[in-house]
């Protein structure tokens, strides 16, 4: 136990040199003997408490003839309350000591003080998790002094490599829009069609002379594509990078609202990605061999613990990830499957990989799709060596054999019609996991059209049968939150977070977006697509986001401290609640209530308890 | 060892076994994310679904009424027949609607918001009236078994039924469930054959029955009509008068049965068609395991209870009050058997004076030549199975088994009915009609407020009753059998029902069997308020009592539909298909 009141953990972290001065010099310390009232429900306090050593209960004085006596939430070492009581003006519970307890007292108007001069301590006390973990998070990349890899990923599009475009209203002429873009030194320029923009390029002006015939004074808007691919400008700038990586385009529309505002260009991000250490996305473009793709796919490991330890948000470094790995795996698709079946098949990757929620390596999870006229005779032993390549390339093997060298998951487009339809209806153990496996399924190679097909047709299959989405939801009951009957963390050196906490949450969601078709498979995606459809509420799907990222990170951070992730998968999972600080233990322990509550919602929703 | 303690260990014990059989059962999951719901084995849920089924009615009362004669053994019949009707006639098709609850169905089939309303409130008719025959069953086994009034009894039984159905938890872990079906059969089990050893030497119950009485040497059952005629009391295995109504209480129970919203529930949800088949045999096959004792149970605790009473035979002098033995103090206490002495002799004269149904009036001069001045014991039917091992001088074990056994059957039961009354109001009334912008938390209160409010309201009509429970629990199956019955048939088989037919239809099947009922029970079981006597000469064509209406309600109900719905537009395309899919997958 120190003597020393500690600034550094939040909030107290958030207050200035000199607040922090102003605090230490008034504070003191008070001495409680066991079962003594601090604060009576329906009065004021005089201060704010943190707890140094002892236990202290919080009461709801109206169900105090409960068996557990109306214990709302035990405070211990560290924890602090009080606040709430002096912001409201009255508590409205009761606090009392559980044991012998010594506390430093924050008098009032010091604390009132302190929330007046300092917002970002005032918000601490008044916000919602999402709120609160943002500000520690902003605060944590501060501490960790900004460094260049973060800047650059919390950069906005709006403030780094925006280009003003070279914009012509339809009618003009191809020539005159040669003449343009060679006066403007531009490869590509926006044609306004109305309120519409269709963008033309280079290669777009020369297929349109010389392959397709046009005339010189052709309109321009006959050339232009209109399907563009836009980002708006509070966007992070790495989000335009993933957007091109993944349909492996050059440049990206900016909006600002529905105002144009600019455009991103591949090469100016990447010149802005080449200042930093890791180049992978480039190699991966780059590679003109299987050798150099494997080197590029070995690096992305570092790539992503660089990323977070630096204080990357986490969501950003699985985006990245996800992109690249696909990336990798589709290129790898290419090399190894001939040409002329590029267009017969389709390969999906599943599990956290097709979620895009992979922190680090993850086993291969993969699935192909035949067309059913395709013939390939050979289709097992290409298979087995793309399995093997993706092994080399450093993707562990799935233990459960999910993976296309298996020909269970090698079916046509019918074949897999009809063994989605038999799981659904069969609602078994195995059955329900593979659908689970398979609906977080995104195409990454061949041909989509063929994926598309086979999903929309469970959608039809499951149609309105509420008593399979129960089935389906019904594991998330299977493992217990650990909260203790408190709502405090478990005191235990082994909680498993990713079935307490993580599985959850992305099987809950996970059940919604199939019932409501939602294509996205991203766990966050499908949250904001549930808000938007009004399957939840919008702040309950922040905080639920807010909640798995925390859960995400602790995870991670887990995962990286043992032998750089070379810990064992299960060991990951396995929080221990003692050796974690206040503040990811608080945090935690808010996640965790969420994901109760969360169950708790499900539950009611699809009819869990029969 | 006091009785008492030996209770509470037993019935400490069977609920500590369910709630341990829960935590292994999910800690075996935890290993894996996805348990599986259909790996468990058949002969499992075959138990699990038998104990789901047999209620605490089922398994206090129904002995107890049967002993009384065996014309009821029309329940036993009814409710076996609406579970193979069940199962071989609703159950392969209602899973394949995709629909969690009656209303729902009701709601998916017709399209229409009003028939889902309408099913609510049948639905909350009929459970509501079931829970009450649960908590009574219940608070009659925790009077005796605490050592309280019946009273007391029930308000425990309503705390526990709250806690229980609210912390969840055991229900829906078939494990759990198959335990408590071991429980229950054997509590049933164990005091039947002690009585079967006792009275025939026998030891399979269900051969006793039909084997000969060991002390006289005559066949069990003639030797208890001897008996029971020499009391003025009908014979026990007497013929029916009225096979006409007997017949149609039977049918009425098995649709009524069959239109049970907890039961129905289990065959919405099950995983799969092809286990719930499978599963569906093995049940039968336990419910039936269970059924065919009751009767042995009844005849011979009758056979039992007249020969303690009668120690010396029925021409000899009777027990003496005074000298009472202790289970008779005891059931005393808690006011399910009461004793006057009218004639003053001290001994108890246990007969028909002709205030019990079907006296034989031979007897009549002969008591009165014996100085008897009317029956001075009256014994409630329902402590027949709960008293047999007290009466039969069973072990202390066998006692805290029937108490355990009681209790797991009114607590599984009630908890089920109460589930469905709470998602019916919160999710089919509130959420889908009247309320559609609830969040989910406000749905999940008004969840637990409905649940709250059904147990009050069952707490109180249990405590006062506005009539023999006897007589709420037939407007339980009459409402079952002629509203929800029908329309779950006619959605599945008739493609053309559309919702005017189906709404018609049940508002005129529900409506005559209340009509009915109210016309000879009392209207709203008020006492004294009955238009007609509830006797056969003022009963339709002579013969149809108002327990049996039910089925002639369900017959209202079919024509009233088919009839409105021809007359109106088709059902749209989409539903047609969804009918013609269900039925040919």
């Amino acid at each position: 136990m120190s003597n020393q009141f500690d600034v550094t953990h939040p909030p107290f972290d958030l207050l200035t040199k000199d607040e922090q001065d102003q605090l230490l010099t008034r504070l003191d310390i008070g001495y409680f003997s066991n079962d003594e009232l601090i604060i009576e429900a329906g009065q004021s306090s005089n201060h704010v408490f943190v707890v140094m050593k002892g236990a202290v209960a919080e009461i709801d004085p109206r169900l105090e003839d409960n068996s557990d006596g109306g214990v709302i939430r035990e405070y211990a070492q560290e924890d602090l309350f009080g606040a709430i009581s002096i912001i409201n003006g009255t508590s409205r519970y009761t606090f009392r000591t559980l044991e012998e307890t010594i506390a430093w007292l924050i008098p009032k108007a010091v604390f009132e003080v302190l929330m007046e001069s300092n917002p970002a301590f005032a918000a601490y006390f008044q916000n919602s998790l999402s709120e609160k973990a943002r500000i520690i998070e902003s605060r944590r990349s501060q501490q960790q002094g900004g460094s260049d890899m973060s800047a650059f990923m919390l950069a906005k599009v709006g403030k780094s490599v925006l280009r003003e475009p070279v914009v012509l209203e339809s009618g003009t002429s191809i020539l005159e829009a040669t003449r343009t873009m060679r006066e403007q030194l531009s490869d590509c320029l926006l044609v306004r069609k109305g309120s519409q923009y269709g963008m033309v390029t280079r290669t777009d002006l020369l297929e349109g002379v010389v392959l397709n015939d046009h005339e010189l004074n052709t309109d321009i808007a006959e050339l232009a594509s209109y399907n563009l691919l836009t980002v708006q400008k509070e966007d992070f700038l790495f989000n335009a990078l993933v957007l091109m990586t993944r349909h492996k385009i050059q440049r990206v529309v900016v909006f600002d609202g529905v105002e144009l505002a600019g455009l991103v260009e591949l090469t100016d991000v990447l010149s802005f990605f080449s200042s930093q250490s890791h180049v992978i996305g480039l190699q991966i473009e780059r590679a003109a061999n299987i050798e150099e793709l494997a080197r590029a796919a070995k690096g992305t490991t570092a790539l992503v613990s660089g990323l977070v330890s630096q204080g990357v948000k986490i969501r950003f470094a699985m985006d990245l990830l996800a992109a690249l790995n696909s990336r990798i795996i589709a290129k790898a698709f290419e090399y190894i499957v001939p040409a002329e079946y590029h267009d017969k098949v389709c390969l999906l990757v599943m599990g956290s990989e097709g979620r895009g929620e992979q922190v680090l390596k993850t086993d291969q999870d993969n699935a192909l799709i035949l067309a059913d006229d395709l013939d390939w005779p050979d289709c097992q032993k290409v298979m087995d060596k793309f399995t093997l390549t993706l092994l080399d390339f450093g993707y562990p093997l799935c233990k459960g054999n999910i993976m296309v060298s298996n020909p269970e998951w090698v079916k046509t487009e019918t074949g897999w019609k009809e063994q989605l339809g038999k799981w659904s209806r069969k609602v078994d153990g195995t059955g329900l996991m593979n659908l689970a496996i398979y609906v977080d399924g995104a195409p990454v190679a061949g041909n989509q059209a063929l994926f598309q097909r086979v999903r929309d047709n469970l959608y039809t299959q499951l149609g309105s049968d509420k008593v399979f989405y129960s089935y389906f939801a019904m594991p998330i009951r299977n493992f217990s939150t650990p909260l203790n009957f408190f709502g405090g963390l478990k005191r235990s050196n082994a909680i498993d977070i990713k079935k307490g906490g993580i599985f959850p949450i992305v099987h809950g969601v996970r059940t919604m977006a199939l019932q409501n078709k939602i294509i996205e498979t991203n766990t966050y995606k499908r949250l904001e697509k549930l808000a938007e459809l009004k399957i939840i509420k919008n702040d309950f799907a922040d905080n639920l986001a807010e909640a798995l990222s925390v859960m995400s990170n602790l995870r991670l951070n887990q995962q990286l401290n043992a032998a750089e992730g070379q810990a064992d998968d299960e060991d990951a999972n396995l929080i221990s609640a003692v050796d974690l600080n206040k503040l990811d233990r608080d945090l935690l322990r808010e996640a965790l209530h969420l994901v109760k509550e969360f169950k708790a919602v499900m539950t009611h929703r699809y009819h869990l308890e029969r | 060892m006091s009785q008492f303690v030996i209770n509470m260990i037993f019935v400490g014990a069977s609920f500590a076994v369910y709630t341990w059989i829960a935590i292994w059962a999910r800690a075996k999951s935890t290993r894996e994310f996805y348990i599986a719901g259909g790996e468990v084995h058949p002969v499992m849920n075959g138990m699990a679904t038998a104990a789901d089924w047999l209620s605490a009615a089922s398994f206090i009362s129904v002995a107890g009424l049967i002993s009384v004669g065996y014309v009821n053994s029309a329940f036993i019949m009814g409710w076996t027949g609406g579970y193979v009707l069940l199962a071989t006639l609703l159950a392969p098709y209602l899973r394949r609607f995709g629909t969690y609850t009656v209303p729902d169905f009701v709601g998916k089939r017709y399209d229409s918001k009003t028939a889902r309303v309408i099913a609510v409130v049948c639905l909350i008719m009929i459970s509501l009236t079931y829970v009450i025959g649960q908590m009574t069953g219940a608070g009659v086994a925790f009077a005796r078994f605490l050592e309280v009034d019946v009273t007391t009894g029930l308000l425990i039984s309503a705390v526990v039924v709250f806690a229980y159905a609210v912390l969840g938890g055991m229900k829906g872990v078939t494990y759990t469930q198959a335990a408590q079906y071991v429980v229950l059969i054997l509590a049933f089990l164990v005091p039947a054959v002690y009585l079967s050893l006792m009275l025939t030497g026998v030891f399979l119950p269900q051969l006793g029955f039909i084997s000969s009485h060991a002390e006289s040497g005559m066949p069990m059952l003639v030797k208890l009509n001897e008996v029971v005629r020499d009391l003025g009391f009908q014979d026990y295995t007497a013929d029916v008068s009225n096979k006409w109504n007997m017949f149609l209480f039977t049918i009425t129970l098995m649709v009524g049965t069959a239109g049970l919203p907890h039961v129905i529930i289990r065959f919405f949800t099950v995983p799969n068609i092809k286990d719930a088949r499978r599963s569906a045999g093995w049940a039968l096959v336990f419910i039936a395991l269970f059924y065919t004792t009751a009767p042995v149970v009844a005849s011979m605790g009758r056979l039992n209870l007249l020969e303690q009473i009668y120690p010396n035979g029925t021409d000899q002098a009777s027990m003496v009050y005074d000298e009472r033995p202790e289970w008779f103090r005891t059931w005393e206490e808690t006011g399910l058997i009461e004793f006057e002495d009218k004639n003053n002799d001290g001994q108890i004269q246990f007969y028909n004076d002709g205030t019990l149904k079907t006296p034989n009036q031979d007897f009549a001069p002969i008591a009165e030549a014996r100085g008897w001045e009317g029956n001075e014991l009256s014994v409630n039917n329902d402590i027949l199975v709960l008293a047999l091992p007290e009466i039969g001088n069973m072990p202390g074990w066998v006692i805290g088994l029937i108490a355990a056994g009681g209790i797991a059957a009114s607590l599984s039961t009630a908890s089920g009915l109460l589930l469905a009354i709470s998602s019916a109001v919160s999710h089919d009334l509130l959420k889908n009609t009247l309320m559609p912008d609830l969040s989910d938390k406000q749905e999940m209160l008004y969840a637990r407020l409905a649940m709250v409010g059904a147990i009050t309201i069952a707490t109180y009509l249990g405590l006062n009753p506005p009539g023999f429970a006897a007589q709420t629990v037939a407007l339980a199956f009459g409402m079952a059998a002629s509203s929800i019955f029908p329309a779950l048939m006619m959605g599945i088989f008739i493609r053309r029902i559309n919702s005017k037919g189906a709404i018609a239809g049940m508002v005129a099947g529900a409506g005559s069997t209340i009509f009915y009922i109210f016309l000879y029970l009392g209207w709203f079981f008020i006492p004294e308020t009955n238009t007609f006597p509830n006797s056969p000469e003022y009963y339709l064509f002579g013969t149809i009592s108002p327990l049996s209406f039910g089925v002639i309600g369900a017959i209202i109900n079919f024509t009233v539909a088919i009839l409105v719905s021809n007359a109106t537009e088709k059902p749209s395309e989409e539903i047609q298909e969804m009918v013609r899919r269900v039925r040919y997958p």
